[in-house]
């Protein structure tokens, strides 16, 4: 039986090291091949910019990171298109291609899942 | 409490989460407000959603039973919740 784990990133980055834990949490869920699937919304959208200046903090920012997604099989990353327009967050601005979301195809995405897990 | 097995339990811990939650729930979920979910019981306005408040918590903030659209339940009922729903979302 695989049931279905939907991730959901809602934290600013560099604040602290929880969206780098449900990262390596969703990281691990795609190597026992559940169906992973990752959902950025509120300031988590912030984690999908490039980490400009990685050395001025002792935060390590998510980017890099997320870079190694397709190769853990998690194709399906979706952000919150309120959350970017809010932030004028372009798609070209943004570390990997996500597909946008409004609020209501989220509540439609809950509905496919077998687990949800936030930070 | 009658409840649909396909429905989604909202944990709400904070006002951002609150709103969060607020764009996303669906007819047949529950809200229920826990720690510092509390404190917005008071300023809920309209939900689309039966919404509860966990006693114990409010209790321990000072929070009296607001009343309204949202009632207290203990944690018997929380448990009984997320049986009778077919996943829990946490908004913090």
């Amino acid at each position: 039986m695989s049931r279905a784990h939907l991730f959901l990133f809602d934290e600013a980055p560099l604040r602290n090291v929880h969206a780098l834990e449900l990262l390596d949490a969703a990281l691990v869920a795609a190597a026992f091949d559940l169906p992973t699937t990752l959902l950025f919304l509120g300031d988590g959208v912030l984690q999908l910019l490039p980490e400009v200046s990685p050395n001025l903090s002792q935060e390590k920012a998510m980017a890099r990171q997320l870079a190694v997604l397709p190769e853990y099989g998690i194709e399906q990353v979706y952000a919150c298109g309120r959350a970017l327009d809010e932030r004028q967050l372009a798609a070209a601005s943004l570390v990997l291609s996500v597909i946008r979301l409004d609020p209501a195809e989220q509540t439609a995405l809950f509905a496919r899942q077998d687990v949800i897990i936030g930070s | 409490m009658a409840v649909d097995p396909t429905a989604t339990l909202h944990l709400v811990f904070s006002s951002e989460g609150l709103t969060q939650c607020r764009a996303r729930c669906a007819a047949g979920d529950f809200i229920v407000l826990c720690e510092n979910g509390v404190y917005t019981a008071g300023r809920i306005g309209d939900l689309p959603v039966p919404c509860h408040l966990l006693a114990e918590d409010a209790a321990q903030r000072g929070v009296d039973d607001p009343g309204g659209p949202v009632t207290p339940i203990d944690r018997t009922q929380l448990v009984a919740l997320t049986l009778a729903t077919a996943r829990s979302v946490s908004w913090r």
